[in-house]
């Protein structure tokens, strides 16, 4: 490598690769945090939906 | 060893070392036969194949692409700020047919696919921006530049930004999405102008290499890798888009489950 192409790997290039996969894993980190916080509220309402359906059915 | 060489390989060995970790961690907490269903479930198989056509891209950036004679290593950001570029316009290629469907037809699912859209195509509008500045400025000596090509690419960004911030603080999810589908319409005509602003203006933005006249094209490897990169960049835009959908139909679930808790609670 000559000393422009170094100085520019590590300026610009190793920069630009660093950040652009990095963005691309916190954002699929951050849907895979939304996604497993959702899931796990659902099946807690889920535990709590044949309790409700049976009290709601003694109210007719 | 080359670095080049060292970080592929580098790179490789930690994926298959998270990869197999995590196959063994819900093998541990979900049974051997849950696992493996998992592990060839639609989405891990997409996840795979944008792996590995990951991979081959990159291998076809770093050693099968020859060094570009004026710039040097650095010209190697083209393969993936032009990848980058075309899937934030595919972002609202599809946010301009789901609002065009959602207006037509009404369709939840619509909406959902152009909000979903709408999120992906701004994080690979954000890696376009920021590959196009890290390349600009050893090649042109300047970060930005107020050039049509470039500042309709930031228009583009600011249109992806009204349009998540009108899906976050509008209350009225109804009135939302009617509003983001218009912008969605509206908004399409930046990424004409966009895509076409090279072809219409000399601008400080490169000329087009691909379809772009008679004095245009590429080396037969520089294109190739291009073209790879391309398929992997849609490829890992789509998977990305998968799992934001996977995510609003947990939502609607969600949402679906209170009603019938508040029903249920206020029947009783």
């Amino acid at each position: 490598l000559g000393l422009n192409n170094a100085y520019n790997l590590i300026h610009f290039l190793a920069p630009a690769f660093g950040l652009l996969w990095l963005l691309f894993v916190l954002y699929a980190w951050s849907l895979a945090r939304r996604q497993s916080r959702l899931r796990r509220e659902i099946e807690e309402l889920k535990t709590k939906l044949p309790l409700a359906k049976p009290s709601g059915a003694s109210g007719h | 060893m080359s670095p080049f060489n060292f970080i592929l390989l580098a790179l490789s060995g930690l994926l298959a070392i998270y990869v197999a970790v995590r196959i063994g961690k819900y093998a541990y907490s979900h049974g051997p036969r849950e696992a493996l269903a998992a592990a060839t479930s639609s989405l891990s198989l997409h996840l795979l194949l944008t792996l590995a056509w990951i991979w081959v891209a990159l291998y076809m950036m770093f050693f099968y692409a020859p060094e570009e004679a004026t710039m040097g290593q650095v010209q190697r950001i083209f393969y993936i700020h032009v990848p980058c570029g075309w899937s934030a316009l595919l972002g609202f290629i599809i946010i301009f047919i789901a609002s065009m469907v959602y207006l037509a037809k009404r369709s939840v699912y619509s909406d959902e696919v152009a909000h979903a859209a709408a999120e992906v195509g701004f994080i690979f509008n954000c890696g376009s921006l920021i590959t196009g500045s890290l390349w600009a400025k050893p090649v042109w000596g300047i970060w930005w530049t107020w050039d049509p090509r470039l500042t309709l690419t930031f228009l583009l960004w600011l249109l992806y930004v009204a349009y998540l911030m009108l899906r976050s603080y509008m209350v009225n999810p109804s009135r939302a999405a009617n509003l983001c589908a218009v912008v969605g319409i509206i908004g399409f005509i930046d990424v004409i102008i966009d895509y076409m602003a090279i072809r219409w203006w000399r601008t400080q933005h490169p000329q087009p290499v691909i379809a772009g006249g008679p004095n245009s094209g590429l080396d037969p490897r520089i294109l190739a890798a291009l073209l790879v990169s391309v398929g992997a960049f849609t490829c890992l835009y789509f998977y990305l888009l998968r799992l934001r959908l996977r995510l609003a139909e947990s939502r609607r679930e969600l949402s679906e489950i209170r009603r019938t808790l508040e029903l249920s609670s206020s029947e009783g």
